[in-house]
C-alpha cells in the first residue's frame, strides 16, 4: 500500500512529450505510457481509476484544445470537420481517449436518468392550440362572439381566466394605439391601416421620444412633480412594491407590469419600489409622473454616438442620465457621451465607441457579459454576485462582487475596489428605488477595506495561483466567485456589519486536481481582529503523505499494526473506515515507537465530516486522531503522533444482577461513541460484580440486559467500583461489537417505527408509519458455497417495482424483517439479498406468504479479459444471455485501467470489445473466468448462440 | 409539392392580420415552449399557463417582431422570460428538498455502477436524477433543457437569456458537479 502510487503524473518525465506527440525510443507517447502503467501493475502498485483523469492535464496544446472540444463533440455541437479531428486524435491518443469515454459516461448517466422526463416534457396538454387560439381570438376582436366567427368554440372555465386578462389588454392596446396615431399627427381619423400605422410610428416615435426628452428635462429639473397633471400615457414595464393614485377613483393602487395609465389622469405616487415605468408625451405635448422613482424616456443624440443595445436581463438604470431606464431587449440608442450603466439581473451590453460605465448588481441568476469591440473604455463595477464578463471569442473574465475592472477594448486593464461602503449603499438604496433617482455618482476615495485570504499547499505552504474560491456570505443567497492570484491570495470587500461566518469552496487549479478540493469550510470571523484584514490560509492537498508516528511505551501492541483513516459524519451518523488507504506502521516489531505515511487522503470533507487516523491493532481499534475537520485536512510540520493508551483493571459492580451476564462496551479514544474498541462480557458473581481488562482509554458503557438500554459507567468515589450511572443513553439498542451488524426494530406508541441498525460502524435509521396492512417475514439467508453466509442488506421489491430497504441480516440470527410499508396492490414481492462482498441472492415471495424460508446468497464472480483485452484501452459491454432484457454493463477496460469485470452475478455472458469482437462464456458461482481465443465468437453470431 | 412557410413568413402574415397563420405558429413551436417551460417550473399546471402566457405576449409583441430576424429565438427568449418570471413567484415552493438519510444511505450502497446489477441500475438512475434536481437552477437549468428537452446549446443560451459560451460553462460546471457528487457517493459506498 505504501508503494501505490500517489499520481500517475508523478512519473511522467518533466520532457516527456504530449499524448500525440512522438516519445523517446520512437515509441509514440500512449505506448510508453501503457509501458510505464504495465510496470506499475507488475510492481503491484494501484492502477489509476478513471476519475482520476482530472489529475491528467492535457500534455500538449492539441490536445487540450480537443479536451476542450469534447463536450461539443458529445453533443453533436461540432461541425463535421472540427468532430472528425476530434475522432482523428482520440484516436492516436489514450489520454485523450480515456478522457472522452468519461465525459461519455456522464452524458450516458444524464441521459438515462432524466428519460422519464423526456417523455414528460414530450406531452403536451390535447387542447392546448385551440386554448391559445380562443385567447388569441378574444385579443383581436375583443368579443367571444367574433371568437366564434373565427371557427373557435367557446371558451371553458380554465379560458375565462385568461380572457379576462386579454380582454384588459386589448383594451389596453386600444389605448396605445390611439395614443400613437394621435402623436403621428393623425389623431381622430380612425384606424390605419397596419403598414402605414407602423410607419408613421417609425417616424414618429424618435420625435416624440425626443420632445418627451426635453420636457421630462424640464420637468425634473422642477424638482418633484408630486400633484402635478399627469396627461402621459404611463405603461409598467416592471414594478415590485409599485402605487400610484389616480384622480379618476381617488384609490390608491398597486401597479403590475403591464398596466397602463390613462392619459390624463391626475398621478401621483407613492411608492416605486423597483418599478420602471415607461412614459411619453400625449397630444397636449405635457407628460410627468410625481413621486421618486425610474422612468424610461429617450436619451439625446449627438456626434461620436454609443450604441448601446441591451440583450437579456430585465431591468438597467442609466446612472449618468437621472430617472432614464432601460428594458432589456427594447432599447438601443445614441449616445454623444459617455454613458455609466447599471444593469440589474442579466443583461449583455453592446457597447460600440466610446466610453461606458456599467455596473452590475444582483447578478444574482446569470452571468452579464461584455461584448465589446475595440476602442471601448468600459468600466464594470459588480456591486453583488460575481459577473462573467464575455470579451468575444469564448474570452471569459470573471469579476467578483466588489470589484470594478476597467477594459480597454477586449482586454481588462486594471482592477479596483469599489471605491466605498457608502458608496455601495447609496447603488442599493437606488437600486431600490426609494431614496430618490439615480445620481450618477461616481466612486471616489477612500478604498473600502478587503479581508484577504490565501490558498496554500499542505505540504510545502506554498501559494497556490489560480485556485476556484466560492465565498457564502450569511444572508446571500448566491456566492461570491474568486480566483486565487500569483501569490495565493483572494479578497473579499470587508463587510463586518451582520457577518459573522463565511463558508469558502476552494477547488484546486486543474493541474493539481479536484480530489483536494476544499468544501464547506467555515471560516468563523468572531474574534478575529478584522483590522488584519487576514482570513487565513486554506491548505490543499498537493500529493504529499501525511506522516506520524505510533509510541507504545509498554509493547501492548500485539499487531498486525495498521493505520486506517476512518471519516466521521456526525450530521448522519455514520462512520466509515477507508480501509483501501490503510498502511501498516513500520518499525515496531520489538521497539516501542513505529512510523507511518498516509497518502491519497480526502481532502474533500463536507462541513460536520471529521477525519480521523485510527490505530488498529488486530481486530481492536486502540485510539484515533482527528487529522482533519471543517473541510480541511490539517497538515502540520510535526508528525500526527498516535499513543497507545494502557489499560487497566476494571471490577464493575451492578447491583442487583447476581449471576447475570453482563456485557460493557468500551469505547474508542477519538472516535464515536457508536464505535466499540471491545465489548466485555462475562457472568456477575454473587454479589453482582464483574471483572475485566480494559484495553484503555475509552469509555465505558453498560447494557442493562433487562432493557437493552445502555448506561454510562462512572467510578464510585466511595468504593472505587465501577458503578453504572446517569441517564440511559438511548433508547435503540445499539450494536454490540465493532465489526457485527445488527438490525434493531421498534415500535412506539404514535405509530411510527424506527429502524435502527449499525453495520460496520454506519448507523442507518428510517421512520415511517407501522400499516396496518404491513406483512412480517421472516428470512434467513445462507451462501450457495461458503457454509456463512456475509453480512448482507436485505431488501424488497413490491408488486409496483418500488425497492425498499427491509434490513441487515448478519448471517447468523434470523431477524424479523418487516415491510416498510404496506403491501401495495396483489403480486409476488422479490426479496434481494446483497452481500458485502457483491454477493446476490433472490427470492421470490408469493402473495400471502408469511413464513419463508431461505434466500441463497451466491458469491459473486469475475470475468478476467487479461488474456485478449487490446493493449490500448477500449469499451467493452458485458451482456447477459440467461435474464433477457437484463442491464448491460459496459466498461473501459485495457493497459492501467484493469482488466476484468467482477461483482457479476453467476450465469453466461457475452462479452463485446467496442463492436468488433465478441465473446461469449459461463461465469460459475464465485469464479474467475479467463477470457480466451476459444471462446471467440464470430461477429453477427446470434445472441444466444453456444461459444466456440 | 407543398413547401413549408418559415417562420418569419408566418409572423409576416400574423403582423397582416392573418390569425389562421399564428395557429400554424402555435402548432408547430408548442412542443418546444411547453416542454421548456416544464423543465424550468417542474410543474404542468404552471407550465401550461407560462406556455400559454408565451403565445399571447408573442401575438400581443407581434408588430415587435423584425421578420428579416429568426422567429424561434425570439419565442424562446419570451418563453424562458415568462417561465423565469412565473418561477421567482414560486420560488418559495420550487426549492430542492434535502436529501433525506434515507436517500444517503441508498446513495451509498447503490450508486457504484462497476458493482450495478439489475436492480441497482434503477437505483442509480434515480440517484443521478436526484442530484440534477438539487442542482441550482442556474446549473440544472441549462442541463435539463439540453438532455430533456433536446434544445441546442444555442437554443439554450436564448431561452435563458445567456450568452453561448455562458450555456458551455454551466453546462460543464453542472456535469462537474454531478461527477464530483457522484464520485464522493461512491468512495463512501
Amino acid at each position: 500500500m505504501a508503494a501505490q502510487r500517489e499520481d500517475p503524473d508523478a512519473e511522467r518525465r518533466p520532457d516527456e512529450p504530449g499524448a500525440g506527440d512522438e516519445a523517446r525510443d520512437g515509441l509514440p507517447a500512449s505506448a510508453a505510457r501503457d509501458a510505464l502503467e504495465r510496470e506499475a501493475l507488475a510492481a503491484g502498485r494501484q492502477p489509476a481509476p478513471l476519475h482520476d483523469l482530472e489529475r491528467h492535464p492535457p500534455a500538449s496544446a492539441e490536445c487540450r484544445r480537443i479536451r476542450i472540444a469534447q463536450r461539443d463533440y458529445l453533443d453533436g455541437e461540432l461541425d463535421p470537420a472540427a468532430a472528425g479531428e476530434v475522432e482523428e486524435h482520440v484516436h492516436r491518443c489514450r489520454d485523450c481517449a480515456l478522457a472522452l469515454s468519461r465525459l461519455e459516461l456522464e452524458v450516458v448517466r444524464i441521459r438515462k436518468a432524466t428519460a422519464e422526463d423526456r417523455d414528460a416534457v414530450a406531452v403536451v396538454p390535447a387542447d392546448f392550440t385551440a386554448r391559445v387560439m380562443r385567447a388569441v381570438g378574444e385579443l383581436v376582436v375583443g368579443t367571444g362572439a367574433a371568437a366564434d366567427d373565427a371557427g373557435l368554440s367557446a371558451p371553458d372555465d380554465f379560458t375565462r381566466d385568461v380572457m379576462a386578462r386579454v380582454r384588459g389588454e386589448f383594451r389596453r392596446e386600444k389605448r396605445r394605439t390611439r395614443w400613437l396615431y394621435s402623436i403621428s399627427g393623425r389623431p381622430g381619423h380612425g384606424r390605419l391601416p397596419t403598414a402605414l400605422g407602423r410607419a408613421l410610428r417609425q417616424v414618429a416615435l424618435p420625435v416624440a421620444a425626443f420632445a418627451a426628452a426635453l420636457l421630462v428635462t424640464w420637468i425634473v429639473t422642477r424638482s418633484m412633480l408630486e400633484g402635478a397633471d399627469a396627461r402621459a400615457a404611463i405603461e409598467v414595464v416592471t414594478a415590485r412594491d409599485a402605487q400610484c393614485f389616480e384622480a379618476a377613483d381617488g384609490a390608491w393602487r398597486g401597479l403590475a407590469a403591464g398596466d397602463l395609465v390613462e392619459p390624463g389622469a391626475r398621478l401621483r405616487t407613492r411608492s416605486l419600489g423597483g418599478a420602471t415605468l415607461r412614459w411619453s408625451a400625449d397630444e397636449d405635448g405635457r407628460d410627468g409622473i410625481g413621486g421618486a422613482g425610474r422612468a424610461e424616456r429617450p436619451l439625446g443624440t449627438g456626434a461620436a454616438p454609443v450604441d448601446v443595445v441591451l440583450h437579456g436581463g430585465t431591468e438597467a438604470t442609466m446612472l449618468r442620465e437621472p430617472g432614464l431606464a432601460l428594458v432589456a431587449g427594447d432599447v438601443s440608442w445614441s449616445a454623444g457621451r459617455a454613458v455609466e450603466i447599471r444593469l440589474r439581473d442579466v443583461a449583455v451590453v453592446r457597447l460600440s465607441a466610446g466610453e461606458a460605465f456599467v455596473s452590475l448588481e444582483d447578478v444574482f441568476r446569470a452571468d452579464a457579459g461584455l461584448d465589446g469591440v475595440a476602442g471601448v473604455r468600459a468600466r464594470v463595477e459588480v456591486l453583488t454576485g460575481t459577473a462573467l464578463l464575455e470579451r468575444g471569442a469564448g474570452v471569459v473574465e470573471s469579476v467578483a462582487a466588489g470589484t470594478v475592472a476597467w477594459f480597454e477594448g477586449l482586454e481588462p486593464t486594471q482592477f479596483e475596489p469599489v471605491a466605498s461602503l457608502a458608496m455601495l449603499a447609496r447603488s442599493r438604496q437606488d437600486a431600490n428605488g426609494d431614496a430618490g433617482r439615480a445620481t450618477g455618482v461616481r466612486p471616489v476615495a477612500p478604498v473600502a477595506p478587503r479581508w484577504v485570504g490565501r490558498v496554500v499547499a499542505a505540504g510545502s505552504r506554498a501559494p497556490i495561483a489560480g485556485a476556484r474560491v466560492t465565498v457564502l456570505r450569511p444572508g446571500r443567497d448566491e456566492p461570491e466567485e474568486l480566483q486565487t492570484d500569483r501569490d495565493g491570495r483572494y479578497e473579499l470587500i470587508a463587510d463586518p456589519s451582520h457577518v459573522d461566518t463565511l463558508v469558502v469552496d476552494v477547488t484546486p487549479p486543474r493541474e493539481i486536481g479536484r480530489a483536494c478540493a476544499v468544501r464547506g469550510r467555515v471560516v468563523s470571523l468572531l474574534g478575529r481582529d478584522l483590522r488584519s484584514r487576514s482570513l487565513g490560509d486554506i491548505a490543499l492537498d498537493d500529493g504529499a503523505p501525511l506522516r506520524g508516528v505510533v509510541l507504545d511505551p509498554a509493547r501492548g501492541l500485539r499487531g498486525p499494526v495498521r493505520v486506517v483513516p476512518w471519516v466521521v459524519d456526525e450530521t448522519f451518523g455514520t462512520v466509515e473506515p477507508l480501509e483501501q488507504l490503510a498502511v501498516p506502521v513500520v518499525g515496531l516489531e520489538g521497539a516501542a515507537q513505529g512510523s507511518f505515511a498516509v497518502s491519497r487522503l480526502p481532502q474533500t470533507l463536507d462541513a460536520g465530516e471529521t477525519l480521523v487516523l485510527a490505530l488498529v491493532d488486530g481486530d481492536f481499534v486502540r485510539c484515533a486522531r482527528i487529522v482533519g475537520t471543517d473541510g480541511v485536512v490539517h497538515r502540520d510540520a510535526q508528525p500526527v503522533e498516535l499513543a497507545v493508551p494502557l489499560g487497566r483493571a476494571v471490577e464493575l459492580a451492578v447491583d442487583g444482577h447476581a449471576g447475570a451476564l453482563l456485557t460493557v462496551l468500551e469505547t474508542v479514544p477519538g472516535l464515536p461513541s457508536t464505535v466499540c474498541a471491545l465489548v466485555h462480557e462475562g457472568v456477575a458473581d454473587a454479589a453482582g460484580r464483574l471483572a475485566f481488562h480494559t484495553i484503555g482509554g475509552g469509555e465505558l458503557r453498560f447494557v442493562d440486559p433487562d432493557s437493552d438500554a445502555v448506561f454510562e459507567v462512572g467510578l464510585d468515589p466511595g468504593s472505587g467500583l465501577w458503578r453504572p450511572g446517569g441517564a440511559a443513553l438511548e433508547h435503540a439498542r445499539v450494536g454490540v461489537a465493532q465489526l457485527r451488524i445488527e438490525g434493531v426494530l421498534q415500535r412506539s406508541d404514535d405509530g411510527m417505527r424506527t429502524v435502527t441498525s449499525l453495520a460496520r460502524g454506519r448507523r442507518f435509521a428510517r421512520f415511517g408509519p407501522v400499516g396496518e396492512g404491513g406483512r412480517t417475514l421472516v428470512v434467513t439467508v445462507h451462501d450457495a458455497v461458503r457454509p456463512a453466509p456475509p453480512v448482507c442488506q436485505v431488501f424488497a421489491r413490491s408488486p409496483d417495482g418500488v425497492l425498499g430497504f427491509l434490513g441487515v441480516h448478519d448471517g447468523a440470527s434470523a431477524p424479523v424483517l418487516e415491510l416498510p410499508w404496506q403491501a401495495a396492490g396483489a403480486g409476488d414481492l422479490e426479496l434481494v439479498a446483497i452481500g458485502a462482498d457483491g454477493s446476490i441472492g433472490r427470492l421470490r415471495v408469493p402473495q400471502g406468504t408469511e413464513v419463508l424460508d431461505s434466500i441463497e446468497l451466491r458469491a459473486p464472480g469475475v470475468i478476467d479479459l487479461g488474456g485478449v483485452a487490446s493493449s490500448v484501452v477500449a469499451q467493452y459491454r458485458v451482456v447477459p444471455l440467461d435474464a433477457p432484457g437484463g442491464v448491460e454493463r459496459w466498461r473501459t477496460l485495457g493497459g492501467a485501467v484493469g482488466v476484468s469485470v467482477g461483482r457479476l452475478e453467476a450465469g453466461r455472458y457475452r462479452v463485446v470489445e467496442a463492436g468488433v469482437r465478441s465473446w461469449e462464456c459461463s461465469v460459475p458461482v464465485g469464479g474467475r473466468v479467463v477470457l480466451d481465443a476459444s471462446m471467440l465468437i464470430a461477429p453477427g453470431a446470434s445472441t444466444g448462440g453456444a461459444p466456440r | 409539392m407543398m413547401v413549408a412557410t418559415s417562420d418569419e413568413d408566418l409572423m409576416r402574415a400574423v403582423q397582416g392580420g392573418d390569425i389562421a397563420a399564428f395557429e400554424t405558429l402555435v402548432d408547430r413551436h408548442k412542443g418546444v415552449v411547453f416542454g421548456l417551460a416544464f423543465s424550468m417550473l417542474r410543474s404542468r399546471e404552471d407550465a401550461e399557463e407560462a406556455a400559454q402566457d408565451t403565445f399571447v405576449k408573442v401575438f400581443r409583441s407581434r408588430d415587435r417582431f423584425d421578420a428579416s430576424r429568426s422567429f424561434e429565438p425570439w419565442l424562446l427568449r419570451i418563453a424562458g422570460n415568462t417561465s423565469r418570471d412565473l418561477l421567482r413567484r414560486r420560488r418559495v415552493d420550487t426549492q430542492p428538498k434535502a436529501r433525506s438519510v434515507e436517500e444517503e444511505r441508498l446513495a451509498h450502497w447503490i450508486v457504484d455502477p462497476q458493482s450495478a446489477g439489475r436492480e441497482w441500475s434503477e437505483a442509480t438512475r434515480q440517484i443521478v436524477r436526484q442530484e440534477i434536481e438539487l442542482l441550482s437552477d442556474r446549473l440544472r437549468l441549462p442541463l435539463v433543457l439540453k438532455y430533456v428537452n433536446g434544445l441546442t446549446n444555442q437554443q439554450v443560451a436564448d431561452a435563458l437569456g445567456i450568452s453561448l459560451s455562458n450555456v458551455k460553462i454551466r453546462m460543464g460546471r453542472a456535469k462537474d458537479v454531478l461527477q464530483s457528487r457522484l464520485e464522493k457517493l461512491m468512495e463512501r459506498s
